[in-house]
C-alpha cells in the first residue's frame, strides 16, 4: 500500500479555505455593506482584507512555533494548562457559533427560495445529515473533494457574478473615495466575518506537507475569495444601489437570479445556486470537522468521527433555535463585531504569550 | 462500527423523509400565472386579476382544428381589504394552485399608479417565486378587458409583454422597467419610476407611451415621441428620430445612439445647474424626396437635427419638472457630487426648480444602402 | 444489541479440505507403484477419466504413467512419454531409474514431484504423472491441452479503430500478448495460485523499473490474503482486494482489451491476469481511468479530447438529469423557462400517474427490457427491441399513460449511462442515478445538489491502493490534470501520469520521478 498518511498539500490547503471563504461571505456581504457603509461600501471589505493579511501573518507564525501540534494541543502549552483547556474550549465554542449561524442561514435561504413549504427542522435535518457525513470523512475526504468541485463551483460562480453586471450602473457605486466619517473603518469591523474560518488553520498546521508554503497558499485563497465577494458588493449595488439592496433578505441570490441570457439562459441564479451551495456545504462540513477533532484532542477520548455523531444532536439543537430571520440578523451584527474582536484579539494574545514565554520553535516542532 | 451507526443514522434519516414532501406539487396542478393586474374594486378595496393559461393547450395545436384558433387563457378576479386577501379569493375560485413563479407581466391600472406603486408592489415583490425580471406596465384602460382580448398570435398576454421587451428595437419604443428595477428606483429615491404605457391596438397590445411618477405616484403621462426623447436622454442604442426639414421634406433615421454627459454645480445661493450635454448618432434610414446626401446636405440635416432634439428634450424636462417627476435620475448626479449634501436636502423641492442646459451634438454614422 | 445481529458478521468457519475421501497426512512417497497408484486412486475418488497405463517388464510393473484423459493431450502423451518408455523397457539396456527416466522423457518443463500432495495436485492441473519402479520419486509431465476460445474482439469494449485483440480465458495466451508486446527484459511476470479448490492461475506483471514498489507489494500482500474455495472469475479477486467494501464504486479496473492492460503497464501500474477469466483487472484505478478508452488514444487528439468530454458530459447527464427533471416538474418549476413549464403543464394534464410514479415506471419498464434483451437468445434481440422498446412506449403515450417529455428523458438518460466506458463504473452510476431522483422528488433541486455533494464526498474518501479516487482533480495533480479532460498530444506527452506515483515519470526513462504529496 502507498503508505497512507493524512496530509494535505498546498493545493487541497488552498481549495478548502477558498471554498470556506467565499461561501460564508458571499451570503450577506452586499447587504452588510451597504448597511454599514452605503454606495461605496466596497471599501469595507478591502479595509477587511488589510486586516486580514496581518492576521494571516499571525496564524503563520504560529504554526511555524508549533508545527506539528494544533492550537488545542499547544494551549496548554503556551498558556498553562487550566487557561489553555479553557481557551481551546473558548476557541472551539466561536467555531462552533460560526458553524451553527453559517448552517442556519445556508438552510434559511435556501428553504425561502427552493422549498418554502418545507417545515425547517425538516431543511436543517437534510443539511446537517450531509455535514455529517462530508465530517466523517475526515481532512483528506473534505480537501478532495473541495478541489474536486473547484474548477466548475469557480467557473460557474464567475460566470453568474459576471453576467450579474448586467445592468449595472456605476452611478450606483459613487462617489467613490466619499468618506463619511468612521463608517468605512466600522464597516470594516462589519466586513471581516468573511474571514473568521481562517483561524481554523491552526487546527490543520500540523497536516500541511509543505508548510514553508503556507503563507502564499493561505494568502492566495483568501484574495481570491476577497476578489469574488469585493465582484458580488460591487454587482449587488452597482445594480439595486446601497439602499435598493437593503430590501432584500439575500441580495447575492437576487443579483445573480436576475442575470439572464434573452432567448438561451432563462436566469444564472441556478447555475450561482449550484456552485454556491457545494461550496457551503463542503466549507460548512469543513467546520464541522474542525470542531469535531478539536473536542476530540480538547477532550483526549475517541476520536473527530464519533463526534461528528455525538455533536450532531447539539448542533441542531442550535440551528432550530435560531430559526427566526430576524433574530438571525441581530445576533449575526453582534456576532460580526465580536468575532472580529476575538479573532484578532485571541490571536494576539496566544502569540504575544508564546513570544514573551518562549514557548514554540525547534524543541517544540519535535 | 462507526460505520455502521453513521448508515443506520442515514437510512433513518432518509426514511423519515419518504413520509412526507412537502412543496411536491404536479405542474398539472398548478395554475401557472401568466400575468398579474392590479386594479381598484369598489370601495376602495384592491382588485387582483390573474391570467391563467387554460390546462392542456399550450402544446403545439394540431393544425386546423378549432382549438388552433381559440382563447388559450381565462382571468380570475378576487376583491379584498388587502392583496392577499385578494389573492386568496381568486385562489378559492381555481382548481388549481396559483403559481407565481413563471409571472411575465405586472399591469397597473391609472388609478392604482396614482396611489402609491411601493405598497401595491411589496405583496408580490415579497413571493420568493416571482421573477425579479418580471416587466411592469400599466394601462390606463380596464386591465380586465385588456388582458382578456385574444391577440393575434394567439399568445399568452405575458408571454406576448416578454417577447416584445425582449426585442432590442423594441427597448427605446417602450423604455420598458422589470420589477426588480422598479424596487430599487423607488429606494434609492434620487431617481422617480416611469412604467410603459400598454393599451389595446388592433387586436394585439400597443405600448402607447410613458407613465412617469413623483415619489412613486404616477402623475402624468408621455406619448410615444416623448418617450423616444426620454430614451434619448437616458442613453439609448436602437432608438428612432424624424427629422422634418420643412413642409415637405424630412429624414428619418434608426439606430440612434446616444450618449449622456450631466454636471452639476451648485451656485452659493443655492441654485442648482445641470449642464446636459448629448452625443446623439444615427443612420439614415428614409430620406423625402429621395435624394443622395451629399456632405453639405449632411451638415446642413445634422445642424437641424441638432435643434430639434434639443428642441424636444428641453421642451420634455420643462413638463417633467412641472411634473416634479425626474425618471432621468439628476438627483443621483447631485447625490453623487453633493454627498454631504444630499442627505440634508429634499430633492423634490430642488428639482423642479433646477436649470437644465441642454447641449446636443448630432452626427450621422450612415446611410444605409443608399448614398 | 437489538442491530448486532444483522450488523456483525458471521464468525468464519475453518473448511476442512479434504482430497478424495481421506486426509492425506503426510503425503510422502512410498511402497510399492500399485501402493502409489491405491492412494491417488482412494485420494481422488476414482474419477472416471482417470486413467493409469502400466508398463510390464517380465511380469512386473515397470512403471505407470497417471493422467486424466479430459485433460492431458493424448497425442503428446504418446509421443513424449509413453513411446520413450516402451521403446526403453523393451531395448532392456538398464533398469528404469529415476536418471533414465529424464533422459527419455522429452517434454519440457518436467517436474520431480517428492510429496503425494503436490503430484494429486499436478494430477489434476494436467500433469501426468510417471511413477517407476524406484519410487522416490514421481516425474509429472505437464501435457495439459483443452478446448479453449481462439482470441477474439472484446466482446464488452468495442473500438472503431486500434488492434481487436481481446483476452480470451486462457493465461498463457493473455500473457503472451502482453510479452509480444512489450519486449522490455524490465516486465516482470510473477504467478501465484489463488482459490482452494479451483486452484486458480494468476499472474502479476508489472514493469519492475516503473511501477511503485509499494503499490506492488500490496497488491501480493492482498492476493495472499484471500482465502476462498475457488475464484471463477475476476470479480471475486477484485472485492476481495478492494480498499473498500462498502461502495458501489470500483476501485480496479476490469477490462478485456490488451492494449488497456499494455498502456496500463507502461504507466506504471499492475496488471494482474486470472486463468479462466477473459476479464483482467489493472490497479490502481482512479475514477479518470474509467472514462478513458483506447480510442482516444488512437484517434487525433482533437476527436480524443472531443470523445472524453462526450462521455464526461453524457456521463454527469445521465446520472443527474432525472433528479433535476422530476424536481422542476413537481417543486421547484419555476427554474424553468417559461415556454417549456407551459408545455410541460399541458402535456401532462393527461397522464393519470404523478410525475414521480411516472418516471419510476418508466425506468422500470426500461430496466426490465435491457435485462431481458441481454438474456434473450440473439434472435429475439430485434424483436424485443422493437416491440418492447419502440411500440410499447409508443402505446403507453399514446394512451396517456406517461408523456412523451418524461419518455425522452428517461430513455436518453439509459442510453447516456453507456457513455461511461467501463461496465462496472456504468452499473454503479445506474444505481446512483436512483438515489438523486429519489432526493430530487422528495426535496427538489436542493435535494438533488446536496445527493449529489454526498456521492462526491463519498468518492473524495476513496482510494484505489493508497491513490486517492478523485485523483488527479482531488488531490490537485496539475501535471495529470491536463491530460483528464483533454487528451495531449502524444508530443506532449512525455511523462507518465504522475498519480501513480512511479519510479521514473519520464517516459523516455531520463529522469527520475518525484513523490508527489
Amino acid at each position: 500500500m502507498l503508505k497512507e498518511k493524512t496530509g494535505i498539500g498546498p493545493g487541497l490547503l488552498f481549495m478548502i479555505l477558498y471554498a470556506t471563504l467565499f461561501s460564508l461571505g458571499v451570503m450577506q456581504s452586499p447587504y452588510v455593506a451597504a448597511e454599514y457603509i452605503g454606495n461605496n461600501g466596497y471599501w469595507g471589505l478591502v479595509l477587511a482584507f488589510v486586516l486580514t493579511v496581518g492576521l494571516i501573518i499571525l496564524l503563520n507564525s504560529l504554526g511555524r512555533k508549533f508545527p506539528k501540534k494544533s492550537i488545542i494541543q499547544y494551549l496548554p502549552v503556551v498558556c498553562g494548562t487550566f487557561l489553555g483547556k479553557i481557551l481551546g474550549l473558548i476557541y472551539l465554542t466561536f467555531i462552533f457559533a460560526i458553524l451553527i449561524l453559517s448552517s442556519n442561514m445556508t438552510a434559511l435561504q435556501s428553504g425561502t427560495y427552493f422549498l418554502f413549504r418545507t417545515p425547517s427542522w425538516a431543511i436543517f435535518l437534510l443539511y446537517l445529515g450531509v455535514l455529517t457525513y462530508i465530517a466523517h470523512q475526515g481532512i483528506e475526504g473534505i480537501t478532495r473533494l473541495a478541489a474536486f468541485i473547484f474548477p466548475v463551483t469557480f467557473i460557474l460562480s464567475l460566470m453568474a457574478i459576471g453576467f450579474s453586471f448586467q445592468s449595472f450602473e456605476l452611478d450606483n457605486i459613487r462617489p467613490i473615495f466619499f468618506i463619511d466619517g468612521l463608517k468605512i473603518p466600522l464597516g470594516a469591523v462589519q466586513l471581516f466575518y468573511p474571514f473568521f474560518p481562517l483561524i481554523t488553520v491552526l487546527m490543520i498546521y500540523p497536516y500541511l506537507t509543505e508548510k514553508r508554503k503556507g503563507f502564499k497558499t493561505i494568502l492566495g485563497a483568501t484574495t481570491l475569495a476577497f476578489f469574488m465577494i469585493l465582484a458580488t458588493i460591487i454587482s449587488g449595488i452597482g445594480n439595486y444601489s446601497a439602499p435598493g439592496v437593503l430590501r432584500y433578505s439575500w441580495p447575492v441570490i437576487e443579483v445573480t437570479r436576475k442575470a439572464n441570457l434573452p432567448f438561451i439562459l432563462q436566469s444564472f441564479g441556478l447555475f450561482f445556486t449550484v456552485s454556491w451551495l457545494t461550496l457551503t456545504l463542503t466549507g460548512l462540513g469543513f467546520l464541522y470537522y474542525i470542531l469535531a477533532e478539536g473536542i476530540a484532542q480538547l477532550l483526549g477520548v475517541l476520536n473527530y468521527k464519533w463526534f461528528t455523531l455525538i455533536l450532531f444532536p447539539i448542533i441542531y439543537s442550535g440551528m432550530i433555535l435560531l430559526t427566526e430571520i430576524i433574530e438571525v440578523r441581530y445576533i449575526f451584527s453582534f456576532f460580526r463585531v465580536s468575532g472580529f474582536v476575538f479573532t484578532i484579539g485571541f490571536l494576539l494574545f496566544v502569540w504575544l504569550l508564546a513570544v514573551i514565554r518562549r514557548r514554540g520553535g525547534k524543541k517544540d516542532a519535535a | 462500527m462507526l460505520r455502521k451507526t453513521l448508515i443506520i443514522l442515514l437510512l433513518f434519516i432518509i426514511m423519515s423523509f419518504t413520509s412526507g414532501c412537502w412543496d411536491v406539487q404536479e405542474i398539472s396542478r398548478r395554475g401557472i400565472a401568466s400575468t398579474v393586474f392590479f386594479d381598484s374594486g369598489k370601495t376602495s378595496s384592491v382588485k387582483i386579476g390573474i391570467v391563467i393559461p387554460v390546462p392542456g393547450t399550450q402544446i403545439p395545436p394540431v393544425q386546423g382544428t378549432t382549438q388552433q384558433f381559440q382563447k388559450r387563457h381565462f382571468i380570475i378576479l378576487g376583491e379584498g381589504k388587502s392583496a392577499l386577501e385578494a389573492w386568496t379569493k381568486v385562489h378559492s375560485n381555481v382548481a388549481t394552485d396559483i403559481f407565481f413563479g413563471q409571472i411575465r407581466a405586472i399591469i397597473l391600472s391609472e388609478e392604482v399608479a396614482r396611489g402609491n406603486i411601493n405598497d401595491v408592489l411589496d405583496f408580490v415583490g415579497r413571493f420568493p417565486l416571482i421573477p425579479p425580471n418580471t416587466n411592469v406596465l400599466l394601462t390606463k384602460n380596464d386591465p380586465e378587458k385588456l388582458l382578456d382580448l385574444k391577440n393575434e398570435a394567439n399568445l399568452l398576454p405575458g408571454n406576448y409583454i416578454d417577447f416584445y421587451f425582449q426585442i432590442p428595437g423594441k427597448r427605446t419604443l417602450a423604455l420598458p422597467l422589470d420589477l426588480w428595477r422598479v424596487n430599487s428606483i423607488v429606494d434609492k429615491k434620487w431617481q422617480d419610476s416611469y412604467l410603459p404605457i400598454i393599451e389595446q391596438s388592433q387586436d394585439n397590445y400597443r405600448i402607447a407611451g410613458t407613465a412617469v411618477f413623483s415619489e412613486n405616484s404616477m402623475v402624468g403621462e408621455l406619448d410615444m415621441d416623448e418617450t423616444q426623447t426620454l430614451a434619448l436622454i437616458m442613453g439609448s442604442d436602437l432608438g428612432y428620430l424624424t427629422l422634418p426639414l420643412n413642409d415637405v421634406k424630412l429624414v428619418a433615421f434608426h439606430k440612434i445612439k446616444s450618449q449622456t454627459k450631466t454636471e452639476i454645480t451648485v451656485s452659493d445661493t443655492g441654485i442648482v445647474t445641470f449642464d446636459v450635454k448629448l452625443k446623439i448618432t444615427g443612420g439614415v434610414v428614409e430620406s423625402k424626396p429621395q435624394r443622395i446626401i451629399s456632405k453639405d446636405e449632411t451638415e446642413r440635416i445634422e445642424n437641424e437635427a441638432e435643434t430639434l432634439t434639443k428642441r424636444k428634450i428641453e421642451a420634455l424636462l420643462t413638463k417633467l419638472q412641472g411634473l416634479n417627476s425626474d425618471p432621468v435620475g439628476f438627483g443621483g448626479k447631485y447625490r453623487i457630487k453633493y454627498p454631504r449634501q444630499w442627505a440634508n436636502i429634499d430633492w423634490h423641492q430642488v428639482y423642479p426648480v433646477a436649470i437644465i442646459n441642454v447641449h446636443t451634438k448630432f452626427s450621422i454614422k450612415s446611410t444605409g444602402l443608399f448614398k | 444489541m437489538f442491530f448486532d445481529k444483522f450488523l456483525k458478521s458471521p464468525k468464519k468457519k475453518p473448511i476442512p479440505i479434504k482430497i478424495g475421501s481421506s486426509v492425506l497426512k503426510h503425503g510422502e512417497i512410498k511402497g510399492s507403484i500399485d501402493d502409489i497408484i491405491q492412494v491417488i486412486l482412494q485420494s481422488t475418488g476414482s474419477p472416471g477419466d482417470l486413467v493409469i497405463r502400466r508398463f510390464e517388464d517380465n511380469g512386473d510393473t515397470a512403471a505407470a504413467v497417471i493422467y486424466l484423459e479430459t485433460l492431458v493431450d493424448g497425442n503428446l502423451l504418446g509421443q513424449h512419454v509413453i513411446e520413450p518408455i516402451n521403446k526403453f523397457i523393451q531395448e532392456k539396456t538398464a533398469v528404469l531409474g529415476a536418471s533414465q527416466l529424464k533422459l527419455i522423457i522429452s517434454a519440457s518443463k518436467s517436474v520431480e514431484v517428492d510429496n503425494l500432495h503436490n503430484g494429486i495436485e499436478k494430477l489434476l492441473s494436467g500433469y501426468a504423472l510417471v511413477i517407476i519402479g524406484d519410487v522416490s520419486i514421481i516425474l509429472a509431465v505437464p501435457l495439459l491441452s483443452f478446448a479453449k476460445r481462439p482470441i477474439e474482439e472484446a466482446v464488452t469494449e468495442k473500438t472503431i479503430k486500434g488492434p481487436r485483440e481481446g483476452f480470451n480465458e486462457t493465461l498463457s495466451d493473455n500473457i503472451s500478448m502482453i510479452r509480444r508486446s512489450i519486449k522490455d527484459p524490465n516486465l516482470k511476470l510473477e504467478k501465484k495460485i489463488v482459490g482452494e479448490r479451483t486452484k486458480t492461475e494468476i499472474a502479476i506483471i508489472y514493469l519492475n523499473d516503473v511501477a511503485n514498489p509499494d503499490i506492488v507489494q500490496e497488491v501480493h500482500k492482498r492476493l495472499e490474503q484471500i482465502k476462498i474455495d475457488g475464484i471463477l472469475e475476476t470479480g471475486y479477486i477484485a472485492e476481495f482486494i478492494s480498499d473498500r467494501r462498502l461502495t458501489p464504486f470500483p476501485l480496479v479496473q476490469e477490462t478485456e482489451r490488451s492494449d488497456k492492460v499494455m498502456s496500463a503497464i507502461l504507466e506504471g501500474r499492475v496488471a494482474i491476469l486470472v486463468d479462466r477469466s477473459s476479464f483482467n483487472i489493472i490497479v490502481p484505478a482512479t475514477s479518470n481511468e474509467f472514462y478513458q478508452t483506447a480510442e482516444d488514444f488512437y484517434f487525433n487528439w482533437i476527436t480524443g479530447t472531443a470523445l472524453r468530454l462526450i462521455r464526461a458530459i453524457g456521463t454527469i447527464i445521465a446520472v443527474t438529469l432525472p433528479g433535476f427533471y422530476l424536481s422542476m416538474v413537481t417543486i421547484n418549476p419555476e427554474l424553468l423557462p417559461p415556454s417549456v413549464v407551459q408545455l410541460e403543464a399541458s402535456v401532462r394534464t393527461q397522464v393519470p400517474f404523478p410525475a414521480i410514479l411516472e418516471m419510476g415506471i418508466t425506468f422500470f419498464a426500461f430496466e426490465v427490457l435491457r435485462e431481458a434483451s441481454a438474456r434473450s437468445p440473439v434472435n429475439i434481440n430485434m424483436i424485443l427491441g422493437v416491440g418492447g422498446g419502440i411500440v410499447m412506449g409508443l402505446a403507453a403515450i399514446n394512451a396517456g399513460l406517461v408523456s412523451g417529455i418524461t419518455v425522452t428523458v428517461v430513455v436518453f438518460c439509459v442510453l447516456a449511462t453507456f457513455c461511461t466506458s467501463n461496465l462496472a463504473k456504468e452499473q454503479a452510476w445506474r444505481w446512483i442515478r436512483y438515489v438523486l431522483f429519489a432526493a430530487g422528488a422528495v426535496f427538489g433541486f436542493i435535494g438533488v445538489i446536496c445527493a449529489g455533494v454526498l456521492i462526491l464526498a463519498h468518492m473524495a474518501s476513496l482510494k484505489s491502493f493508497g491513490v486517492s479516487y478523485l485523483a488527479p482533480w482531488g488531490p490537485p495533480i496539475i501535471v495529470d490534470m491536463a491530460d483528464s479532460p483533454i487528451r495531449l498530444p502524444w508530443w506532449l506527452s512525455y511523462r507518465r501520469p504522475p498519480t501513480y506515483r512511479p519510479q521514473q515519470e519520464d517516459r523516455l526513462g531520463k529522469n527520475e520521478g518525484e513523490d508527489e504529496a
